[in-house]
């Protein structure tokens, strides 16, 4: 996957939502207010596409605190780089969902 | 009893996932759903549904119909059970096996019995029946000619006083009823799905001319040697009563089938495209393995619409017929357009070539590659009027890399 392919805007969303640390897909849909019929399939192609990956957390983790274990996703390289080309496309999307360390350093 | 609906349409959209993704697909959406708050629960698990066909569309075929001949002998197979299966499930063997109407059936409503007895109709070929009179349970019995169902071929199982009812299982057959303070043996079991007598009563107790005697007036069926719409009594005092004759109408086999073809076939259009995309040169194979293919789907839709009706015993067949035919014809259109048009196997290791941002003015869409090296697909993402699907043939010389 070229580093330049464009995403639309709910694409690009979804990736800056993982990107800020809403790393599951419940906590995608919260951020972005996008139903479960289009973050789900949105996350699938963009996984299809290797700009994130997914993994399961330990199944410890998830116990210790009583609930079950999430399925996580991060960006790859190739999805940062097409990430940094969205933002230059849609200069709001980072300031909408700002990722955790920039919201510390505001 | 909520979160029972809920996991239900999990494990419901999870059918359309393939086996070996299902697990993983369900133990994902069960643990988002942990998270949601119940108000938003269940528009949460529909959105499944379209997380579902997302990866049936996107996923490869599944192995067993890749092959043209597997694909071919899944769908017979198919055909197959489900012709078998309609065959051995009561209602639907009832449908299937009903007898036949004689040739010129028609009844008449309201006449009064004196009337029926002055038809000049030959009493073997007529009968009549009255209004109910007495009941049963649920069942509006009416008295009727002993050869009421002679007249109708029907064949009744022998009995003293033979009882015939409207619909029910027919391994009741045999059983006793008290009718009116009398024992009635039920003779035979009707399939109110083939056709239906008129008038409101449900059961026939069948009694000599004597008891039925007692009718004022009724209805009466008759073999007429031609279509005729009427039928006239003259009376001693020179008066003629003239009484409106109806055909017996069978809801055959043949209409629901040809109207199942019809309906599926208008509705179509409006849900897939009927191109089979551009292909240089005949290939006659290909012509005769999508005939074959709706040659196959036709008795699926027929055979499993009757199986359903039989399961649930709910008239939902004329329904269940159109639905299926319309998915049905639409998977087999789809089906041709990912397959080589000269081997047949399906296409696969799909492609996203292009851009979604340059639709308009480049190409945009996915690859689709035949491992036999026959050639490539191209299909655009937005399909219109100068951009079909595209097959590429590739020469002998890239044989090398297959």
């Amino acid at each position: 996957m070229a580093a330049e392919t464009k995403l639309s805007h709910t694409a690009a969303m979804i990736l800056q939502a993982i990107h800020a640390g809403h790393g599951y897909g419940f906590s995608v849909m919260e951020m972005t207010g996008l139903p479960s019929g289009t973050v789900y399939p949105a996350m699938r192609r963009l996984e299809r596409d290797e700009l994130i990956r997914s993994q399961w957390e330990k199944p410890s983790i998830a116990e210790a605190e009583l609930r079950p274990p999430r399925k996580y996703y991060k960006l790859t390289r190739a999805g940062k780089a097409t990430l940094d080309a969205s933002q230059k496309r849609y200069p709001l999307i980072a300031k909408l969902i700002p990722a955790a360390e920039e919201v510390e350093q505001a | 009893m909520n979160q029972r609906l809920h996991l239900a349409l999990l494990r419901g959209a999870a059918l359309l996932v393939r086996a070996q993704e299902r697990e993983e697909w369900l133990a994902e959406w069960r643990a988002e759903l942990w998270y949601v708050r119940p108000r938003r629960r269940t528009a949460f698990c529909l959105g499944s549904f379209r997380d579902a066909f997302w990866l049936r569309r996107n996923g490869p075929a599944p192995v067993y119909l890749q092959s043209p001949w597997h694909c071919l002998a899944v769908l017979a197979t198919l055909a197959a059970c489900s012709a078998g299966l309609a065959f051995q499930l009561p209602l639907s063997r009832q449908f299937l096996l009903a007898p036949q109407l004689p040739a010129g059936t028609m009844t008449i409503s309201g006449i009064p019995l004196e009337d029926y007895r002055q038809l000049s109709v030959d009493p073997s070929r007529s009968a009549f029946y009255g209004p109910p009179r007495f009941q049963a349970g649920s069942l509006n019995v009416a008295l009727a000619s002993r050869n009421l169902f002679d007249v109708l071929n029907v064949p009744l199982a022998p009995a003293i006083a033979p009882l015939v009812i409207a619909s029910g299982d027919p391994r009741l057959i045999g059983q006793h009823l008290t009718v009116a303070g009398r024992t009635a043996q039920i003779a035979a079991i009707l399939s109110e799905n083939v056709w239906q007598l008129p008038g409101p009563a449900n059961a026939w107790l069948l009694v000599d001319d004597q008891t039925l005697a007692t009718e004022s007036w009724g209805y009466a069926v008759a073999q007429m040697n031609r279509p005729t719409t009427y039928v006239s009594v003259l009376h001693t005092a020179g008066s003629v009563n003239r009484f409106i004759c109806v055909p017996l109408a069978e809801r055959r086999l043949l209409i629901a089938f040809l109207m199942m073809i019809g309906v599926g076939g208008l509705v179509l259009p409006a849900v897939t495209s009927l191109s089979l995309g551009e292909y240089p040169g005949s290939h006659g194979r290909r012509w005769i393995f999508l005939a074959a293919k709706f040659a196959f789907v036709l008795p699926i839709v027929l055979f499993g619409s009757l199986d359903l009706f039989s399961l649930i015993a709910i008239h939902l067949e004329a329904h269940a017929m159109i639905v299926g035919s319309v998915i049905g014809f639409r998977w087999v259109l789809i089906d041709q357009r990912r397959r080589c048009p000269v081997c047949l196997r399906t296409l696969t290791n799909p492609t996203t070539i292009g851009e979604p941002s340059r639709t308009l003015l480049e190409w945009y869409g996915t690859e689709l590659i035949c491992t036999k090296g026959h050639g490539l697909l191209h299909v655009p993402e937005l399909r219109n009027s100068y951009s079909e699907q595209r097959w590429l043939r590739l020469d002998s010389s890239w044989s090398g890399l297959f």
